[in-house]
This record gives structure tokens, C-alpha cells and sequence, in this order.
């Protein structure tokens, strides 16, 4: 499992680990079920604090991406469609709020982008 | 209890220096980074917390026990560590265990072999053979085998080369994996502690500046770059601390974050610890 | 208190070279002149540079401050030193006590109530000696405390002469010889006094001692 930090990037230390992690549970590398470091080794191995482990833990734990079962440790939570579903839903509805401003921006009408999309949903 | 260590208060006067009302806590299971210059009072903090020094005001709690009622109680659950005051120079590592043995009830003899040979070592060399990295090594050793809850080391990464440094920084890493654990580390190279508290309690003289967790320090200040200009365009509230050079402003950042989404230009970089402090001691409130 | 015993201990045996030579050399010279008085006054002078000395080890590791962050309570560390004197002396004894009677023995004129005599008196100036020291080494460290050693050496001396001379004039010492026993104990008992209140006075010090000169 590998998980890169960088102290000068523009998303602080937690929000790294947590984008990260998710990263790795969407697309399977960490199976679900699967154990995940506990936050003292997580924080020794990657020289940060281990309040910065906690937060990045309790926020993938709120997402209901992972699950903290106390004395055992934290796992990956078993994977739930309706759950998935709102995650990519929410994923998608970023990339297109970028879409919209950037039609905004230049003053192309929702008609228009919205058969653009309808186009591009169809496979043509 | 969820603290390792309370200080509440704590006065302590000198003909020529005093500590103000020194506040902070260690919450248990953290690495607390105590900084300051050398003479800002932590090792006057630290002989406090352990009685060696009697105190003007206040109060201390160590382990959730009273610091003076409780001495010999805390005294078996802490290990500490000085950076210039030991065992003779004349002992061997092996003395060191005929004595503490004697000391501690629950000297962990197996423990404390086990210590040495991870650190390499020898049992029968006198102290004033070892260098200094090897000695400051023995000292942890000898900490750490009664099995310690709490440690406390002062100025225990000074002088010594990175790479020794970096293999103590990491017995202390591992002491912390138990989450009962906690350890105050007073230092002046902070650089050291960057990299491994959870808490930064900085005093300069004699008065504590702040404590707060390191995540509000380095992992969220950061120091902007700027022209008088737009120095002046920015608001109070905006900086915490600033100086001003001949081409230029840096100002010091509550939120490095919520300030480059504010203004997308501006140059911003992490602050890390002693910059921080420098801007405290030295910078000015806008 | 054992560890600190055995601290104390072991620091004098890394040691112990340099006292050993001394002890050599002068035991020859007093087996040669004959003089018990002699070897038993070196030997218990050098007996207290052996107490002084553990102080001075102590000072320059900065022991104390060490010693208080272990699981030691200040009264542990007086009791001990005053244990480490008691034995240093106990040792100075026997050492002087065999090495008088070699000497003695050598030179063909064994007598051992003189020798028993010589080796109270220098027994007492020993216990006198530390009971005056330790408080002014644990009121003004071990280097200055070289200084008061010295001149506790110069005022013990000089009482035990007064002493003496004051008993020959009231013809005190008469009744003391008559009954040896008694003064012994009389003297073991003033002794007594003397370490208890030296050791009382001495916790006292230490027990409101600020550990480390700077801040």
C-alpha cells in the first residue's frame, strides 16, 4: 500500500491520506474487509503526527469508507452499492459543476451543454 | 485519565530569571515538543515537574498524580533523560544495571540487555569511551527498562550527528506505538520535532507563547511572500505576525489553506516550526 | 538506597588504583617505623578523602539531579552516604587494625590494649569527622568541602588534644582508665549523638535543595 505525502502540497496532511486511501479502496487495491494500518504506525511510518492519522481515520470512518472496531483496529468496510452509487454520483456532479462554469464562463447556454452531454452519454 | 502531564500555573523565581504562570498539558498517547531558546526555561520547567527544583506557584500533575505528594509513585512510571547529567563516566553498561536493578521495582533486566544490543552496545566498555551519540543511546536504554509510561528527556537530540538522530527519533517512535505512552522531548533543534511531536509548547523567557497541536502549526500556517502594497491590502485578521524587510513583507499565516483559496496568487510556503517561533519572537501585529 | 551503595561501590573500585598505592606505600612505611599511630592517622585520613571523593564523583556527573528522576527519595540518597561513611570507616578500621598488628608482630612486641586504644581514638576522630563534614559538603558542595575537610582534620585534632590534656588535669583520665568499658561507651555514645544530629541537619539541607545551579 502506498501512500505519498507531501509537506508543500495544497491539500493538508489528512485530506492527502483520506483522497488517497479512497483511491485505493474505490479501485480495489485495498479489498474490502481488508486491515488497515493502525494510526501510530501509519503516522511513525510516515513521520506525522498521529492527531493527523486520527482525523484522516475518523473522516474515512464517517464516509463509511473504513471501520474502527475497538482493541482490533480499523478495516475496510464492506462495500455498500447504495453507498458507492452517492459516492460516484458525487464524484460526477463535481467534474460537471467544472463543466458548467467553464460554459458559464463563456456564455454557452444549458440547452447546449446539456445535449452535449446527452451526445456523449450515448457512446457517440 | 487522558493526560500524561498538567502544568497549571507554574511560577518559579530566580535573582535574574523567573517562569510566569506556565500552562500546557500532554495529552496521553502524544509526543509533546517543548522549544525555546537555550535560557527560556525548559529545563527549569522540567526539574519542576520532576521536584528537583521547589516551586513558587502553581500546580503539576504527572500520570494524574501530584508532582510532590506523589513523587515516588511517578517516579517508578517515568523514564527520564538529561543531556548532561548521568552515571559516572567511569561505569559500564553492565554497572548501570547492578545499580538501577537496585532502584527500580520493576527493573526489566532482559529488557534492558535487549536495549543494548539493539543499539550495539558493549556491556563491559567505560562510559568515557563511548561517543556521544552511543552515550545518549545508554542513557534511552536505561530509561526505558522499568517500563516507563512516561518519558521525559531534555535536550536529547542535541549534539549529536543526523543520522544517530534519526535512529533515536525512532526508538521514540516506537516507545509512542503504545497508546498509553507519552513523551515531553525539550529541544532547540526543531527540525527534530517537525518531524515527530503531535504537540509544540513553545516558551521564551519564561513565558509560555503557545501550545497547540502541531497540525495548527506547521501543517497549516504558512508564510506569505509580498510587496508593501499588498501587505497593506490585507487585513488584521488575516496574519498572525509579520516582518518587514527591504523588499518586502513575510507574514505569517493563521491558514495557509484558506488563504491561497482566498488570493490564488499569492506565494505562499509551509511554515515549519522555528520559523514560526522566529516570527513570535522576533515579528510584529499588524 | 542499596543501588546507591552499590553505585558508590562500584565508582571506588573503577577507582580504587590510586588509593591503593597510597595505602601500600604508607602501610611500609609504617611497618618499617613502627609507628601505629602513624599508619591508623593516614589510613583514617585516607578514609574520609575516600567519602570525599565519592561526593566529588557524584558533582561532576551531576548525579544528584539524575539520581532524584529515578525512583530515589532525597532521604534515600542522605541514608546512603552516611552508610557508605559508616562502612569506609568500618573498612579503615579493620584494614588498620591488621596491618598494626603485622606491624607489630614484625617487630616482636605485640600490644594489643595500646593498639585497641590507638584504634578508638582514631576510630572516633573518623565518626566525628564525617558527622562534621557531610553537613557542610551537602551545605556547600564537594569542592569547597575539601576546604572543611581540612580544617575539620585541624579542629578534631586539636580537640582530642585538648580533651586529653583537660583530663590529665582533673585527673579524669584516672577514673576513665579505671573503667575502660564504661568510658567506651560513654564515647560511643556522644559519637552516636553527634552522627545523628550531623545526619538530621544534613537531610534537613538536602531535602530543601534546588537541584542544578542554572536555570
Amino acid at each position: 500500500m502506498d501512500i505519498i505525502i507531501s509537506n508543500s502540497s495544497d491539500k493538508p496532511i489528512y485530506e492527502q491520506i483520506t483522497s488517497q486511501m479512497k483511491g485505493l479502496i474505490i479501485s480495489g487495491a485495498l479489498p474490502e474487509g481488508s486491515a488497515l494500518p493502525s494510526m501510530r504506525l501509519l503516522a511513525k511510518e510516515l513521520r506525522i503526527s498521529v492527531i493527523t492519522t486520527k482525523r484522516a481515520y475518523a473522516d474515512l470512518e464517517q464516509e463509511g469508507f473504513i471501520e474502527t472496531v475497538a482493541g482490533k483496529g480499523s478495516f475496510v468496510a464492506r462495500k455498500n452499492s447504495e453507498f458507492f452509487r452517492e459516492e460516484t454520483l458525487r464524484q460526477a456532479e463535481e467534474y460537471l459543476q467544472k463543466a458548467v462554469d467553464l460554459a458559464k464562463s463563456s456564455g454557452i447556454p444549458c440547452e447546449e451543454l446539456a445535449e452535449i452531454l446527452s451526445v456523449l452519454y450515448k457512446g457517440e | 485519565m487522558t493526560e500524561a502531564l498538567h502544568i497549571e500555573g507554574l511560577c518559579k523565581q530566580y535573582a535574574d530569571f523567573q517562569l510566569n504562570r506556565v500552562t500546557f498539558s500532554l495529552p496521553m498517547g502524544c509526543i509533546l515538543g517543548f522549544v525555546g531558546e537555550n535560557g527560556a526555561g525548559k529545563t527549569t520547567t522540567i526539574k519542576a515537574i520532576l521536584n528537583l527544583i521547589a516551586i513558587d506557584g502553581g500546580s503539576i500533575s504527572v500520570l494524574g498524580l501530584d508532582h510532590k505528594k506523589d513523587e515516588q509513585a511517578i517516579k517508578e512510571q517515568i523514564g527520564v533523560v538529561f543531556d548532561n547529567s548521568g552515571f559516572h563516566s567511569c561505569l559500564t553498561a553492565g554497572d548501570i544495571e547492578s545499580i538501577l536493578k537496585r532502584i527500580y521495582k520493576n527493573w526489566d533486566g532482559a529488557l534492558y540487555r535487549g536495549y543494548l544490543k539493539k543499539f550495539d552496545l558493549p556491556q563491559n566498555k567505560q562510559i568515557k569511551q563511548f561517543s556521544k551519540g552511543m552515550t545518549m543511546k545508554l542513557n534511552i536504554a536505561a530509561a526505558l527498562a522499568h517500563r516507563p509510561r512516561l518519558l521525559i528527556l531534555d535536550e536529547a537530540t542535541s549534539g549529536l550527528d543526523p543520522i544517530v538522530r534519526e535512529e533515536i527519533l525512532d526508538i521514540f517512535l516506537d516507545f509512542i506505538q503504545d497508546e498509553a505512552h507519552s513523551i515531553l522531548i525539550s529541544s532547540h533543534i526543531t527540525s527534530d520535532l517537525d518531524k515527530i511531536a503531535d504537540y509544540i509548547a513553545f516558551i521564551h523567557k519564561g513565558n509560555l507563547v503557545f501550545s497547540r497541536p502541531k497540525d495548527e502549526l506547521a501543517g497549516k500556517m504558512g508564510v506569505l511572500k509580498c510587496s508593501a502594497l499588498d501587505f497593506q491590502k490585507l487585513r488584521a485578521s488575516e496574519i498572525l505576525r509579520y516582518r518587514k524587510s527591504q523588499f518586502g513583507y513575510e507574514a505569517l499565516l493563521n491558514d495557509r489553506y484558506a488563504f491561497t483559496r482566498r488570493h490564488p496568487d499569492a506565494v505562499v510556503d509551509p511554515a515549519n516550526i522555528e520559523e514560526i517561533m522566529l516570527f513570535y519572537i522576533r515579528g510584529e501585529v499588524k | 538506597m542499596n543501588g546507591l551503595v552499590v553505585k558508590d561501590y562500584i565508582v571506588l573500585k573503577h577507582n580504587i588504583k590510586f588509593y591503593l598505592m597510597l595505602i601500600i606505600l604508607y602501610a611500609i612505611i609504617g611497618m618499617f617505623s613502627n609507628l601505629s599511630s602513624f599508619l591508623l592517622g593516614v589510613l583514617s585520613v585516607l578514609g574520609i578523602s575516600f567519602v570525599m571523593g565519592t561526593f566529588g564523583y557524584d558533582e561532576a556527573a551531576k548525579w544528584d539531579q539524575y539520581a532524584l528522576s529515578l525512583a530515589v527519595t532525597r532521604r534515600a540518597m542522605v541514608r546512603a552516604k552516611y552508610l557508605v561513611a559508616l562502612l569506609l570507616t568500618a573498612l579503615t578500621v579493620v584494614l588498620g587494625f591488621l596491618l598494626s598488628f603485622v606491624s607489630q608482630l614484625v617487630h616482636g612486641n605485640p600490644n594489643i590494649v595500646q593498639l585497641m586504644l590507638h584504634l578508638g581514638v582514631f576510630t572516633s576522630a573518623m565518626l566525628l569527622m564525617t558527622a562534621l563534614m557531610l553537613p557542610c559538603i551537602y551545605r556547600f558542595g564537594a569542592e569547597k568541602g575539601r576546604a572543611v575537610m581540612i580544617l575539620c582534620i585541624l579542629v578534631v585534632a586539636g580537640l582530642e588534644g585538648l580533651l586529653l590534656w583537660g583530663l590529665e588535669q582533673t585527673a579524669m583520665l584516672r577514673i576513665f582508665m579505671a573503667s575502660p568499658l564504661l568510658t567506651a561507651l560513654l564515647i560511643a555514645c556522644v559519637l552516636l549523638f553527634f552522627l545523628s544530629l550531623s545526619y538530621h541537619i544534613s537531610l534537613n539541607i538536602y531535602q530543601k535543595k534546588d537541584l542544578g545551579s542554572s536555570h
